[in-house]
């Protein structure tokens, strides 16, 4: 019997795996053996154990429980100690998901697993040192507790756990730290772009100011200068009239002047050409009135002395057409004449007749009677008479049908230029009404002194011209001088932007200059401390390593020692551990073995060990290192099938192991060797200490064990 | 190897850890390392985490302040 603090007193099964009805299982801190034919529900007991300590690893709860028993599965063992029953219980609710432990104390209260048994806490579900955990597996494959945890057993066993562990800390903090500090570089450089892209924005608005510089010629003002130009500017503002009192202006700032001073003058200038421009459209009006006045009258003063000597010559050409004559005269001539001509036309249809009559009575005698009063006459006579007279008429009638028409030409000819004459001589009456009324106008409207004349509306119109000019040349140059304030104030204001500008680049410059340097100085220091942290973790790995070189050797040794009298192998007969590294750079131990007949050593999991000697060189490390823990709380050694393919006479090299593990352990093996196993317990442990048990089959509440006597 | 003997063996981390130290020159390296060293005997591998990670965020914490102060004149300067 062992003195460790705790022993495994008792355990409780529900729900678990091959149990399907509430077991409790009495040890009562003895060493367990549990025989039994594969299949009967050992395993189902130690993996009971091993998952009321550990839980699962990743996988889920449910694949624990009993799936035909609809409670909670629930796993408790009771653990003797100086002060009494201690319980740990784990429990799957019948919903599933992850399990909860729970640890009461004596007295029934609730316990953190981390106070007391903080080894548990931290080797987990997967790692065991203290306690073993061999499942029942295929022997080419690992246990998952036991070799896990090798390097950590081997350092402890050295004394040295805590330089790979710090090493490892310091590697996690410093992998850590290299990804915060990447964040933090890309900030830092971030803000120093930040910076380049401010002062290059600066030195644009700079070299548009300096390619084009306000101050002219002269040397690049100071600020001084520049505050006196403008104090100078508000001073001449204030000469012209700008409405800007300068004691108001105290306090603002240079651009807040400008901008007031600016405004006032603007004032000024406003009001000035609001007066002038009222007059110049004024002047304007009168001008344009002036002008148009004039230029009517002079218009129609012009018509008339184009009309007057046109007037002249168709009085001339009328009076030659009259030849004398009034018109009345020649419509008398004409109308005399055209009754001439309608006599002579009578006339001449008489003789007509006359002779139309005497050439039908004449009868060729020579002689005619009168048809009126018989009397005779010649004929030929008379129609020699009438011939002539018809020729006299004749004559007659031709000139007065030229004459007829001589005067009706004239009289047309006359009449037309008559008309011509009184339509020129109504233009120039119209045109003189015309020049009337603007002479009028200008008495009326221009105020001119009767009597008013073409010259002086000339003169007035001129006067006009001249003072609308002179009135727009003032008002021009007043646009002008405007203007001319206006480029001061802005040549001051781009000064005033120079030097603001200016100094926000000194101040840039001296932010990046100074305070971004310093930052750079904080991230060196941060760096550092990630220096410190690699240069730390290089010293301690180097010195485990100058530590290891000596120390692993005898160890090596020992787990031979230990290795040799479980197995006998006699081609493998050589265990060493060798250094290795880790994918993260840590250091590695790894368990392997060697030949002394040759050369060359290979790792465990090779596959070069048969069944036994693997299986035994997984209990190896239990047996070398676990002697020398400083008082674990908690020693179990729990072994499930240990032997498989173990030869008889190595069954009994383990037992004497085991039995010198019993010293500090409590064991708890599971086999299907009774008959290799039962005979020889005798001889290795007391009856007092042994509890040994034996599976018969499976019940309705699961596995049935009834108790094996150990002979003595 | 006796049980007893792991006592010494205990020691064998500070001998390396003396080692170390003994080849650090003066200054903050070897200030952090015999910090580090205090912690560790002091509350074990936790304090030595808790100490470098504290270190470690004062000093970041240093370049946040006088990050987000640049940060903050450079907005006041444009």
């Amino acid at each position: 019997m062992s003195n460790e603090t705790f022993r495994i007193e008792s355990v409780s099964i529900e729900g678990f795996k091959a149990f399907t009805s509430p077991q409790k299982f009495d040890f009562e801190g003895r060493d367990v053996f549990l025989f039994g034919p594969n299949g009967f529900g050992k395993t189902s007991i130690v993996e009971a154990i091993r998952w009321c300590l550990f839980g699962l690893a990743s996988r889920q709860g449910g694949i624990v429980k009993n799936q035909f028993y609809n409670g909670s599965c629930i796993v408790q063992i009771a653990l003797r100690a100086l002060d009494g029953i201690w319980t740990m219980q784990r429990r799957l609710r019948v919903a599933g998901g992850e399990s909860d432990l729970t640890v009461r104390d004596p007295n029934g209260t609730e316990r953190n697993l981390e106070d007391v048994f903080p080894q548990l806490s931290r080797i987990g579900p997967r790692e065991g040192t203290h306690v073993i955990y061999a499942a029942q597996q295929p022997s080419s494959r690992r246990p998952e507790a036991d070799i896990t945890d090798f390097s950590y057993v081997v350092y402890r066993y050295l004394g040295l756990e805590e330089v790979p562990r710090l090493a490892e800390v310091l590697l996690e903090l410093s992998e850590n730290w290299t990804i915060e500090e990447t964040e933090i570089c890309r900030s830092v450089e971030e803000l120093g772009d930040h910076f380049s892209a401010s002062i290059s924005e600066v030195d644009k608005e700079l070299n548009q100011i300096t390619s084009n510089p306000p101050w002219g010629d002269t040397t690049t003002p100071t600020n001084e200068h520049t505050r006196e130009k403008i104090e100078q500017l508000i001073d001449d503002a204030a000469e012209l009239g700008a409405p800007c009192a300068k004691d108001e202006l105290e306090g603002l700032s240079l651009l807040e002047k400008l901008y007031e001073v600016e405004t006032a003058i603007r004032a000024l200038f406003r009001e000035e050409q609001t007066d002038l421009s009222q007059k110049l459209e004024k002047l304007s009006n009168r001008n344009e009135d002036a002008e148009t006045t004039l230029t009517n009258a002079e218009g129609a003063s012009c018509q008339i002395e184009a009309l007057s000597p046109t007037v002249q010559e168709l009085r001339k050409q009328l009076a030659a057409t009259l030849d004398g004559s009034t018109l009345d005269q020649l419509e008398n001539s004409l109308q005399q004449t055209e009754a001439g001509f309608e006599t002579s036309q009578s006339r001449m249809d008489a003789v007509q007749a006359s002779l139309k009559y005497l050439e039908m009575v004449d009868n060729g005698s020579g002689t005619d009677l009168c048809p009126t009063c018989d009397t005779g006459f010649q004929p030929g006579e008379l129609l020699a008479v009438l011939e002539t007279l018809s020729s006299c008429v004749d004559n007659e009638t031709e000139e007065l049908l030229g004459r007829r028409d001589v005067l009706r030409k004239q009289i047309s000819a006359c009449k037309e230029l008559s008309e011509e004459v009184i339509a020129r001589e109504a233009d120039i009456e119209s045109h003189q009404e015309e020049i009337a009324a603007s002479l009028e106008h200008g008495e009326k409207e221009f105020g001119l002194s009767s009597p008013v004349t073409l010259a002086s509306l000339k003169d007035y119109f001129e006067s006009v011209s001249k003072s609308y000019k002179d009135l727009f040349d003032l008002s021009e140059s007043k646009t002008e001088a405007l203007r001319s304030w206006e480029t001061r104030v802005e040549n001051l204001r781009r000064e005033v932007m120079f030097h603001r500008w200016r100094s926000r680049k000194n101040r840039l410059q001296n932010l990046r200059d100074v305070r971004y340097e310093d930052l750079h100085d904080s991230l060196r220091d941060l760096g550092d401390l990630r220096n410190v942290a690699d240069e730390t973790r290089r010293l301690l790995n180097t010195h485990l390593q100058e530590r290891l070189q000596e120390d692993l050797p005898p160890v090596g040794e020992e787990m031979t020692e230990v290795y040799l009298r479980l197995t006998g192998n006699p081609i493998f007969d050589s265990i060493s551990i060798r250094q290795g590294e880790g994918p993260n750079g840590s250091l590695t131990l790894e368990l392997r073995v060697s030949s002394t007949r040759g050369s060359g050593s290979w790792s465990v999991g090779q596959g070069i060990l048969n069944g036994q000697a693997l299986n035994a060189i997984q209990l190896v490390p239990y047996f070398v290192f676990s002697r020398y823990q400083d008082s674990p709380l908690l020693d179990l050694l729990l072994l499930d099938d240990p032997t498989q393919a173990f030869d008889t006479s190595k069954i009994k090299l383990l037992l004497e192991e085991l039995s010198q593990a019993s010293s500090h352990a409590t064991l708890f093996i599971a086999t299907h060797e009774e008959d290799r196993f039962l005979p020889m317990l005798k001889d290795f442990f007391s009856a007092d200490d042994v509890k040994a048990y034996r599976a018969v089959g499976i019940g309705e509440d699961g596995p049935l064990f009834e108790d094996v006597p150990i002979s003595v | 190897m006796p049980k007893d003997e792991s006592a010494s063996t205990q020691s064998a981390s500070e001998q390396i850890f003396n080692q170390i130290e003994q080849n650090l020159e003066a200054g903050g390296v070897r200030d952090v390392w015999q910090n580090l060293r205090k912690e560790l005997a002091e509350g074990g591998m936790g304090n030595v985490r808790t100490y470098l990670d504290a270190e470690y965020q004062r000093r970041k914490g240093i370049i946040q302040a006088a990050l987000d102060e640049l940060t903050n004149q450079l907005e006041e300067v444009n």
